[in-house]
């Protein structure tokens, strides 16, 4: 469980990484993070890392349903 | 109809500037619009003009929770216990999380259809445009998904069809995003992704203005 956290973390952490440093996430009440931010958050396993890495899980699992959707 | 829009930090900026696009297109539609803001967003003020509008559709733009919704002090002005608020209404809450608990209190009520999100809402955006939410490629997508709802409403389609409607436009922009040389792409589409996973209702979903 530790290493699949460990795994995660560090693929969200190069994903996030991979963002231009002028874009950032608001999200919701937390407030607004810069890229750089974002990856301590994740890096530190704050409430935040924590919406990030669901968020990527997400964005990874949804993808194939949500394409099948559009429209031709 | 009433928009409730907050506007007190950077993410609800961004809500408050997208409603500006629905309220011009309901009053286009021919619809009485009633916006509270500021220090206008208490519950007291919010059962005022529900009983003297008898609104059909209620937008609400600004920070949630799973029981309750967040006024522009961030202090709660909607709970479990006034959820009874949204009785014979279709309400839109466009705040985090509100859509687990307080949505469903909300139908128990009365409240015909309460949509919202399950977690939390999230905006990709672009520094260079702080200034101008309006004019943020990057948050644009994301907020257009959630605009439509209110729209499709407004053309007086069902709360299942504006919510099928959003996550074909959310569809659409993934095959955008996919194909766009923008390096903040990745950015919207993970947001447009996540939002779009945490939309869904409860109550009637045959319910329409």
């Amino acid at each position: 469980m530790t290493e699949n956290l460990e795994y995660l973390k560090k693929l969200v952490k190069e994903r996030l990484g991979a963002m231009p440093p002028n874009v950032s996430f608001s999200i919701g009440d937390y407030g607004d993070f810069s890229r750089d931010e974002l990856i301590d958050e994740v890096e530190n396993g704050t409430e935040v890392g924590k919406a990030l890495i669901d968020m990527q899980v997400n964005f990874i699992r949804e993808m194939p349903r949500l394409l099948s959707r559009a429209r031709k | 109809m009433i928009v409730i829009r907050t506007n007190h930090d950077l993410q609800t900026s961004y809500l408050y500037e997208s409603t500006k696009e629905i309220i011009k297109f309901a009053e286009n539609k021919n619809f009485k619009v009633n916006i509270l803001e500021e220090n206008e967003i208490t519950e007291q003020n919010i059962r005022k003009r529900i009983k003297t509008r008898k609104p059909s559709i209620i937008f609400f733009n600004g920070h949630g929770s799973t029981k309750e919704l967040y006024d522009n002090n961030e202090e709660i002005f909607i709970s479990m216990k006034s959820a009874d608020v949204f009785k014979d209404t279709i309400t839109f809450a466009r705040a985090c999380d509100s859509l687990k608990e307080l949505g469903k209190e909300a139908v128990k009520k009365g409240c015909y259809s309460f949509i919202g999100y399950k977690n939390k809402f999230f905006i990709a955006r672009y520094h260079d445009t702080t200034c101008k939410p309006k004019d943020d490629p990057v948050a644009k997508p994301i907020l257009e998904c959630s605009n439509n709802i209110v729209k499709d409403l407004i053309k007086n389609k069902t709360v299942n069809e504006a919510i099928n409607n959003s996550h074909e436009l959310t569809a659409d922009y993934i095959l955008k995003l996919i194909f766009s040389q923008e390096l903040w792409a990745p950015a919207t589409l993970q947001a447009l992704i996540y939002n779009d996973k945490s939309l869904d209702y409860e109550g009637d979903k045959n319910a329409k203005v």
